[in-house]
């Protein structure tokens, strides 16, 4: 076991003095939540946006109620057309025009549709988000009118609503905004628990094959499994280091992605997610732990860590399409089970205790076999001699 | 002391060591001979545990490496021919890792150390990262890495290959002197004069198999030559042809 902890300490100090490696690592796990948060100020820039917008109207003399009623609409500020409303919205001046025909009055009061024109660019975000807005304002004032002409003639505008469809959704709004806007969180969480260890686990075990300083390494009168076990743990280190990391970048972009997502997590929630995560970051590094001892080369266990990359993922996705009915059993496989527990605490539902450290207990035999078999493999005649 | 007897290695359909028996008695500097693919680095590999023979046995100080490996380990130092160190670790790091896996105190791997640095005139590089080391720097520390827990047998893979002359003559007094201690050191060549200089004991091996073993003088008479370099021509030349 001491020299377990020899190993341990010397990988660490070899793992931290591979910066470029280590920065890399960095980097690649910090571009995600860079991402979420940049994509999250964008959608609350275009909220702003259409919160508070204008609207440039041309031939306003032809429907004066309906720009009247318009102007009364809160957050919309009618202004004046640009000369032409086409080439001034293909040229981004503005982003839309609603144009009034000359004989919008004329076929208003013969009873016809009264055509309006909405001048738009929808391929830009701004331009196609805001008439769908003013879309909608126009066609609850063409019900208005609809439900007054009904009136005037003595028909109930009841009588052209046979149906009342409402809604009695089960899925609670805070769950609903987890499982939509937080899935993101177990998922990106799970990634760097998975490859937190990656550069420690194939640089210390393939990248010591293939330099050639295993040979030596297994001269020294210490059992196989000592050595895995100290190699493994400073992967594991890492892979802990960087899951808390994680969890810091996921608290900081919640607190300034704006409010559209309006969940904060306790100290106690982030407290059970790391709880949660730990284990499963431990089981991961033993997974690359075998893969490099099978690896011959440094880019071999590369190679296969790009082939298991896939495993992260396919909880997200199966969460995201619903392939998975969530049942007890869910919450003991390894990384699904894990992840679906992050997002019920996200959801702010509760984690049973017993199932949390059934779960963990799984996680960490499932390391201990698989850093067993590593232990047989490492010392084994064609994995020592490969070349 | 190594016993090594009746050792066999096959690899699929190459027999890479065939029936090979010889010893290395304490105090003394033995040779293991011969061209290169004759299963030497096979044989020590088989000797210091890393690959189990097929058929034989191996006892250093005693001690079956086979069914005791870690105790037989222990009283063996051994530079293998892949002389790699940690790049990104300084050579006295690099040493210092093995002391502590072997459990060596620290006070005591520190004494070692300092009398390895002035012994194999390392001061000037020892505390530089490996990763820009020559090739007689890196032969050094490996060098020093490999007796630091002061084991009674050595076992060194072609430890000249590769240095110059200043190097070489380092290591030849650095073996001289294990003998002196009273080590038993076994070092493996492709090289007939180096080994003729050193040994006091030289084991030919050819195509997996002894042809030859005894004090040079002896393998001068088994082989009918004055020079020492032509009866090693004459003892595995044939094994090489073929024939």
């Amino acid at each position: 076991m001491r020299s377990a902890g020899v190993v341990f300490r010397k990988e660490l100090l070899d793992g931290f003095r591979d910066r470029r490696a280590f920065i890399a690592v960095l980097v690649s796990i910090s571009i995600f939540p860079i991402v979420m948060l940049v994509m999250g100020r964008f959608a609350e820039g275009i909220q702003d946006e259409l919160r508070n917008m204008e609207l440039p109207v041309a031939g306003r003399q032809n429907a004066p109620a309906l720009v009247e009623w318009l102007g009364q609409q809160p957050g919309l500020e009618l202004t004046p057309a640009p000369e032409d409303p086409e080439s001034a919205v293909r040229d981004r001046e503005v982003d839309l025009v609603l144009r009034i025909p000359a004989d919008y009055e004329e076929r208003f009061a013969e009873g016809r549709p009264a055509e309006v024109e909405l001048v738009a660019d929808s391929s830009r975000t701004a331009g196609g988000a805001k008439a769908g807005r003013v879309t909608r304002l126009l066609e609850s004032y063409g019900q208005e009118v609809a439900a007054l002409r009904l009136v005037s003639r003595g028909i109930s505008p009841m009588l052209v609503r046979p149906l009342a469809v409402e809604r009695a959704e089960v899925f609670s709004t805070r769950r609903r905004r987890a499982f939509s806007a937080l899935g993101f969180i177990p998922f990106f969480l799970l990634m760097n628990a998975f490859f937190g260890g990656m550069q420690i686990a194939s640089d210390a075990i393939a990248g010591e094959r293939e330099r050639g300083s295993i040979e030596a390494l297994l001269l020294n009168a210490v059992p196989a499994r000592f050595l895995i076990l100290g190699k493994w743990a400073a992967a594991a280190v890492f892979a802990v280091f960087l899951t808390l990391l994680g969890i810091g970048t996921c608290v900081l972009v919640l607190r300034f992605m704006p409010g559209a997502l309006n969940i904060s997590p306790s100290v106690t929630d982030w407290f059970l997610v790391a709880v949660t995560a730990i284990p499963l970051a431990l089981f991961c590094s033993a997974i690359q732990v075998v893969l490099s001892t099978y690896a011959k080369s440094y880019k071999e266990a590369q190679t296969y860590f790009g082939y298991v990359a896939f495993l992260p993922m396919i909880p997200f996705f199966a969460v995201t399409f619903n392939w998975v009915e969530q049942g007890t059993w869910t919450a003991f496989i390894p990384i699904l089970g894990q992840h679906l527990m992050i997002l019920n605490v996200m959801a702010g539902e509760a984690v049973a205790a017993w199932e949390l450290a059934l779960a963990s207990l799984i996680a960490l035999g499932a390391a201990a076999a698989l850093l067993r078999f590593a232990s047989g493999l490492f010392v084994r005649e064609s994995v020592v001699f490969v070349r | 002391m190594i016993r090594v007897s009746g050792l066999r290695k096959t690899f699929g359909e190459v027999i890479a060591v065939d029936d090979v028996s010889f010893a290395a008695e304490d105090g003394a500097i033995t040779g293991l001979l011969g061209p290169n693919g004759a299963g030497k680095s096979t044989t020590l590999r088989m000797l210091y545990g890393l690959m189990a023979p097929e058929a034989g046995e191996v006892a250093v100080d005693g001690v079956d490496v086979q069914r005791r490996t870690m105790a037989a380990q222990e009283r063996i130092g051994a530079l293998p021919d892949t002389h790699a160190l940690y790049p990104r670790l300084t050579g006295r790091e690099n040493i210092r890792y093995f002391a502590r896996l072997r459990g060596i105190p620290v006070d005591v791997t520190e004494g070692r150390l300092d009398e390895f640095v002035r012994l194999l005139e390392m001061a000037d590089f020892v505390d530089r990262r490996a990763k820009g080391y020559s090739h007689g720097e890196r032969s050094r520390v490996l060098l020093a890495r490999a007796l630091i827990h002061e084991p009674r047998n050595v076992l060194l893979d072609e430890p000249t290959n590769g240095l110059d002359v200043m190097s070489t003559r380092r290591m030849r007094d650095l073996i001289r002197e294990l003998r002196g201690r009273g080590c038993a050191v076994l070092f493996s060549s492709h090289i007939m004069q180096e080994v003729s200089l050193l040994c006091d004991h030289i084991v030919i091996v050819a195509a997996g198999r002894v042809v030859a073993a005894g004090s040079p003088n002896a393998i001068r008479e088994t082989a009918g030559c004055e020079d020492l370099e032509d009866a090693f021509v004459r003892l595995t030349g044939p094994q090489e042809d073929g024939a």
